[in-house]
């Protein structure tokens, strides 16, 4: 060590100071080289005088090896115990050694200093110069230590403390040597201090204490005291107190601690919570209708079932979780293959949940249905590995379900069975209705007297009335059992009011009733319906209009625009109007509103409700009473068919390149040369009018009615007849035989229309002949592709 | 006589009607047959160039009759009109698309049925 070697190096630096020690004779008592951080002797020089030494030593004087063991403050204290000592302190600036000399100054030793010689006196004047330096320097030291030294009497007194207390407690070392030791202490820690001070007399050597101390500035600090039992020392005879000040590590200590307790404090808190959540949530399981559970699905074993599943099912958590196929026991034998392919599903990743419902059996032996529903869960790279979920019991759920089902079933039922009635009695109704109109009729042929005639002619009118009735309850009934079947199409307005007026013009003249048409016209415009019943509902209300109204009245049609966009049919009439209380009854059957006298079913206008209905439109009344009244239907407006040409259809037409001409001449003799249209709705006609005049080179031929479609054919003999299936005289079938019985005819391949075939009927169609279906409404691409098609497979073919 | 009509039908008063009507036609024949598979008999039997056909038979349906009728080479050919009380428009369909000529209802319309047989039946005895 570097000041080890200092020592050796330079022993002189020793021997000059005892030697001046020794000039000053016995004032010198020891020196002392310290190292200041372990603060003990570590060597001792020799002692000057002897003498003076065993004053303080005693017998011991020489043991001078001993004091490197003791520690600094117990030598200071020795010193300082003897009262006839003044002790000082030097601090010793010798290069190498840091170190203090202790000089001990016998108060009764100023009378040999008179003695001195005055060259002593001067030498002893430098040696006190430079002790007051190396004191002041001592204590600078001292004082600027945290460490304070005291030393405090068998009573308790302080007799002597180091000077650094004035840093430490704010206090001069004069202030406090006198006192109790305990005076400043804090009430609060004074028992324990004295308990301390009590276990040092009672013969403990060092006692440990922390206690807070009154500063001098009144706050209170803390400090940490060893205190030592030198009283038994001769040498000390104190108890020998080191202080320090440990404020700041108790207010860290205290920090750590609030903060600990902070922090404990939250934990404790939050624990707290989840312990309520979780209670909250047992609760809740428990309560609940539904029982919670996760099965794995590697091996479908359930890793939990909430504890309700005993209150519910009569089985115990235990029973599902100690037996991973216990579960499957307990679903029904016919719903645990369902159950078990959902459950793969999620475990192939076809899906991420399962919801499923199936029976299980209760403990008891009763089966419940449950509604299952479980969500997959998924480990961190994605692969599902569990469902968790619960099951509700919804065995009353599927016990209304069944009702409601048996009800409808039953109502369904009832209602088939109303109907199937109501087709018989229409059925038998109709056997002796002909022998009735039928001999009228054969009697109406023979010649026979006025009177007869007259006769025939009312059982004519009661028989055919009574046929209108049973037709109108039998199409009611096919309405409200969903059998009646209906082909809505575009239908021009304009056309099918004027089809009706003409019809019912006969009966406007013989009631002298005038029809007024003029309003009706100029009708565009067009509406989804089917064109028949369309016309069954306009002749209803136009023959109730002339029926119910005045001798010379009038009766009109106009066409307006609902707000909501919807094209109505409106029929005005000027007889007596109906009372309004009476409107709402108009569209009930048999409601005749007390007019019987004149002729008329009842049914006829809650038939044409139904109609209007089933076509997406409505039937409504509005009458003024003596003014008349009007009835309205309203129907969806349609796009006229032609608008939905592909092309402009003018345009093409007028195109050079395709000059129908040109293409006539031959360059495509494959082309179709001619064609027949059998159809009697003349917007239709219209549509393939155009769209062949834009392909150009076809001649169509046309026919409104299935007899004049059979005469066409014979005398053009066309190379593709178009056939509507919808015809007003002959239904498309009977065209098709008639064209198939002739010779003339029997080749020409047929194409039917219809908007309404079922599977079933297009098959029949294709077996009596025809050669192709096509829906209505018509696609006209597709009309094209196959006439293309039929000319392919090769003009004039023998019946298949 | 120019021409034969099979009737099969069960209703005397339907039948007397049909009877009444063709008495208007003095060149036609009638025969008459009151069950299903008699008139499938009589079919053979006379070779009727119309069979009118009712629908509900005591023994067997009109639509069986009309079966046997077609699966027999000597009656497949003979035209057939039903004259029957069911107005449902799906069976005048399905008939229809069996291969029926006309569907008559009840109560019938003797104009009607008398524009049939011209329509089916030879001209003035030409045939036949």
């Amino acid at each position: 060590m570097v000041r080890n070697q200092s020592v050796e190096r330079d022993p002189h630096h020793y021997r000059r100071i005892l030697l001046t020690g020794a000039a000053i004779g016995a004032y010198v008592l020891a020196f002392l080289l310290l190292y200041p951080r372990a603060g003990r002797v570590v060597t001792a020089g020799a002692v000057v005088p002897m003498a003076v030494l065993g004053l303080l030593w005693g017998a011991r004087a020489g043991a001078l090896g001993a004091l490197c063991s003791i520690p600094l403050n117990t030598l200071l204290m020795r010193a300082a115990a003897s009262s006839d000592w003044d002790v000082m302190l030097q601090p010793l600036a010798l290069p190498g050694v840091i170190g203090v000399i202790i000089v001990g100054t016998v108060t009764g030793g100023l009378r040999d200093l008179r003695a001195e010689t005055e060259q002593a006196r001067l030498a002893r004047y430098r040696a006190d110069a430079r002790v007051l330096e190396s004191e002041r320097r001592f204590r600078a030291l001292i004082e600027k230590s945290s460490d304070g030294i005291g030393l405090v009497d068998a009573g308790g007194n302080i007799v002597y403390v180091s000077p650094s207390i004035t840093t430490l407690q704010g206090y001069t070392p004069e202030k406090l040597v006198g006192k109790t030791a305990f005076e400043l202490v804090h009430p609060d820690d004074q028992p324990q201090s004295r308990a301390r001070f009590a276990e040092l007399l009672r013969g403990a050597r060092t006692v440990t204490m922390e206690y807070r101390f009154r500063h001098g500035d009144g706050s209170w600090r803390w400090f940490k005291g060893v205190a030592t039992n030198m009283l038994d020392d001769p040498d000390v005879r104190a108890i020998v107190v080191n202080f320090r000040d440990i404020t700041e590590r108790k207010q860290a200590e205290a920090e750590v601690q609030r903060s600990h307790a902070e922090l404990e404090g939250r934990v404790a808190e939050r624990t707290a919570q989840l312990n309520q959540a979780k209670t909250f949530l047992e609760h809740l399981v428990a309560a609940s209708p539904g029982v919670v559970f996760r099965v794995d699905l590697h091996d479908f074993r359930p890793t939990y079932v909430s504890p309700n599943v005993e209150r519910l099912y009569g089985y115990t958590q235990q029973e599902f979780l100690e037996h991973p196929t216990f579960w499957m026991g307990a679903v029904h034998p016919d719903d645990l293959a369902v159950v078990l392919a959902r459950l793969k599903l999620v475990l192939e990743r076809q899906a991420d949940h399962v919801s499923v419902e199936a029976r299980v059996q209760h403990k008891a032996g009763s089966y419940q249905w449950l509604d299952m529903y479980a969500v997959a869960e998924h480990d961190v790279s994605g692969n599902p590995v569990a469902v968790l979920g619960y099951a509700v019991d919804i065995s009353e759920r599927k016990k209304a379900e069944r009702n409601l089902h048996e009800a409808r079933f039953e109502a369904e039922q009832a209602n088939r069975a109303k109907s199937e009635f109501l087709s018989r009695m229409s059925h038998e109704l109709r056997t002796p209705l002909n022998a009735i109109l039928g001999f009228a009729q054969l009697l109406e042929m023979e010649p026979h007297t006025p009177e007869a005639a007259e006769c025939i002619g009312y059982i004519l009118r009661g028989g055919r009335h009574l046929l209108e009735l049973i037709n109108e309850v039998l199409d009611i009934t096919r309405i409200e059992a969903g059998r009646l079947e209906l082909s809505p199409e575009p239908v021009a307005v304009g056309e099918v009011i004027a089809d009706s007026l003409s019809l019912i013009a006969p009966l406007a003249a013989q009631r002298n009733v005038q029809l007024n048409t003029e309003l009706a016209t100029p009708h565009e415009g067009y509406v989804l319906a089917d064109r028949q019943r369309l016309r069954q509902i306009l002749l209803n209300l136009l023959s109730n209009a002339v029926k119910y109204n005045r001798d010379g009245g009038l009766v009109a049609i106009s066409v307006t625009e609902t707000p909501r966009g919807r094209r109505r049919i409106n029929i005005i009439d000027t007889g007596p109007g109906i009372p309004r209380d009476k409107l709402d009854r108009l569209f009930t059957p048999f409601e005749r509103l007390g007019q019987s006298a004149v002729e008329g079913t009842g049914i006829g206008l809650a038939l044409s409700r139904r109609l209007a209905r089933l076509m997406g439109g409505d039937i409504g009344v509005e009458s003024q009473e003596g003014e008349g009244s009007t009835f309205w239907v309203e129907l969806d407006p349609a796009t006229h068919p032609i608008e939905r040409l592909p092309w402009p259809a003018t345009d093409r037409a007028t195109d050079p390149a395709s000059d129908p001409a040109t293409d006539a001449a031959g360059e495509e003799p494959q082309r179709l040369r001619s064609l027949l249209y059998v159809e009697d709705n003349l917007s239709n006609l219209e549509l393939v009018r155009r769209a062949l005049a834009a392909r150009g080179s076809t001649t169509l031929h046309t026919a409104t009615s299935g007899r004049q479609g059979v005469i066409l054919a014979r005398e053009h003999r066309p190379d593709l007849i178009l056939l509507d299936l919808h015809l007003s005289d002959m239904s498309g079938v009977d065209v098709i035989h008639e064209l198939r019985a002739d010779p003339r005819t029997a080749w020409i391949p047929i194409v039917v229309l219809s908007a309404d075939a079922s599977a079933d009927q297009r098959a029949a169609l294709l077996a009596n002949g025809a050669q192709a279906y096509l829906a209505k409404p018509l696609d006209v691409n597709r009309l094209f592709a196959l006439l293309d098609d039929s000319l392919m497979v090769g003009g004039p073919m023998g019946r298949g | 006589v120019a021409s034969t009509i099979l009737y099969i039908e069960d209703n005397l008063s339907n039948l007397m009607l049909v009877k009444r009507v063709l008495a208007r036609r003095p060149d036609v024949r009638l025969i008459e047959a009151m069950e299903g598979r008699l008139g499938v008999d009589l079919a053979r039997e006379h070779h009727p160039d119309l069979i009118l056909l009712d629908l509900h038979l005591p023994d067997i349906s009109g639509a069986e009759v009309l079966r046997l009728l077609r699966e027999d080479p000597s009656t497949s050919a003979t035209p057939v009109a039903v004259i029957s009380a069911d107005a449902t428009p799906g069976q005048i369909e399905r008939l229809k698309a069996d291969g029926v000529l006309d569907y008559l209802t009840k109560p019938l319309d003797v104009r009607k049925l008398l524009a049939l047989l011209d329509r089916v039946l030879p001209v003035g005895g030409a045939a036949s």
